[in-house]
């Protein structure tokens, strides 16, 4: 027996050193049995981190309020003037809605979002490094969500759920380096994928690949989910292009997407529930 | 008693980590008080503790909000292990001791991500990630650092005291 392994703390470490590579591996293959560990811890850890994340965003709000109080009141005078102009706007927009609602109605489509089982979830923790863009909410198996489903804000979508407890599930962002999500120019029907990258990560901002060479984009472009991959359902708003640029070897363009949700200031979410029904 | 208020700390750290500091990034990164705390204890108690306290940080983290389990625990024993080496070569109660570890362990920490990325994910501009994320979270981890170790430089006094009151000769 080599000399090292006589003393019993290189012999602890050694095998501490094994285990979590093998947790470690089976958490980067997705397997459900490493999810356990986390269900009782989370229950005692999850109502207090509900109640810090709460503390975090109210104190930034009530800095934010004594800041701005200046520039409030001249805004107000402007809005005031706006609304003024929106009403009558507003007005206008209500008669073609209703046409618009009697048009759609003789066509038979059905409001977009109206088959989808909505959970409300909070925000409760994010990844504590620099690293990753994924973040913890408050839902878990007990309200009947799945691995997969789909996280998404009033504004568009956020990402999906990679790891799911009783109370508690891990959400991947779209914005994530490790993430990619089949998608749709909306107005030239061009697909591409939309993957986080680690430098734009930072500045809530994401990258789409593989966009043909001729495909006719331009920035403020809108792109929604595509419905392929099987996760993502079609039709969810992601964002819009904020920059487009050749890849090196020219064969097809990139774009920088600048995402409809604010990934810096999330609260309130809402997960789809069984997103996309399993084939069986 | 030891163990205990040690973990209740870790876990305290964790949580504000996980949702006050949320709001506190300033160019695009935030302190990182867990890995503050296993450099700490570990230059003030040595590899044994050290390892074993940032096993526990980092299980805390990787359970309750990493990306992948076992990630944070392992490179937190090591960074135990490694700061706690210095427990006895250095005057634990210098402050300049502590913020200079703090900066070169918490690097160290990074860098290890960093090679993770560059292996896994084929991410290869070192230049942008030691400018954007290494080294502003280093400078930004030595500033919080100070605070954080005069308290628990205190909390460790009373611990030891209490330990030796109830020992018997």
């Amino acid at each position: 027996m080599p000399s090292f392994l006589k003393n019993k703390y290189v012999v602890a470490l050694i095998s501490a050193t094994l285990l979590l590579f093998i947790l470690m591996a089976a958490s980067a293959v997705g397997r459900p049995e490493v999810a356990f560990i986390g269900d009782a811890m989370g229950a005692v850890v999850t109502p207090v981190q509900k109640f810090f994340y709460g503390i975090g965003a109210r104190i930034e709000d009530s800095i934010e309020f004594f800041t701005e109080i200046k520039t409030l009141k001249e805004q107000n005078e402007k809005l005031l003037a706006e609304i003024d102009k929106l009403r009558e706007e507003n007005r206008k927009l209500q008669d073609l809605k209703d046409e618009n609602d009697r048009l759609r109605d003789m066509l038979g489509l059905k409001e977009r979002f109206g088959q989808f089982d909505i959970v409300g979830a909070q925000v409760i923790a994010k990844e504590p490094g620099n690293w990753f863009q994924v973040f913890t909410i408050d839902k878990g198996t007990k309200d009947g969500l799945e691995k997969n489903d789909v996280v998404i804000t009033n504004k568009g979508v956020v990402g999906h759920i990679y790891e799911i407890h009783a109370n508690s599930s891990k959400v991947i962002s779209i914005i994530d380096h490790d993430s990619s999500v089949s998608a749709l120019v909306v107005r030239t029907r061009d697909t591409a994928v939309v993957k986080g990258d680690l430098v734009l990560q930072n500045d809530g901002l994401c990258k789409m690949s593989y966009i043909p060479k001729d495909a006719g984009i331009m920035e403020g472009d809108l792109i929604e989910t595509s419905g392929l991959g099987g996760i993502y359902p079609k039709g969810l708003l992601i964002g819009k292009i904020k920059e487009i640029d050749k890849e090196p070897h020219e064969i097809s363009k990139y774009a920088i997407i600048e995402p409809a949700v604010d990934f810096k200031r999330l609260e309130q979410v809402f997960v789809i529930r069984n997103s996309v029904p399993s084939v069986e | 008693m030891r163990a205990f208020i040690v973990t209740i700390i870790l876990l305290l750290a964790f949580v504000v980590q996980s949702t006050v500091l949320q709001y506190s990034q300033i160019f695009n990164v935030k302190p990182n008080l867990v890995i503050m705390l296993i450099i700490h204890f570990s230059l003030i108690r040595g590899s044994v503790e050290g390892a074993i306290v940032g096993f526990i940080g980092g299980l805390f983290m990787d359970i309750l909000a990493g990306r992948i389990v076992g990630l944070y625990s392992l490179i937190g024993m090591y960074i135990g292990v490694a700061a706690g080496y210095f427990n006895k070569r250095f005057y634990k109660d210098n402050y300049f001791v502590a913020l200079f570890f703090t900066f070169i362990f918490t690097f160290a920490f990074e860098f290890t991500f960093y090679l993770l990325f560059y292996f896994i994910w084929g991410e290869t501009r070192i230049l942008y990630v030691l400018q954007h994320i290494i080294v502003p979270e280093a400078i930004y981890n030595c500033v919080v650092a100070v605070p954080v170790y005069m308290v628990l430089i205190k909390i460790d006094n009373w611990l030891e005291e209490r330990e030796k009151s109830s020992r018997k000769y």
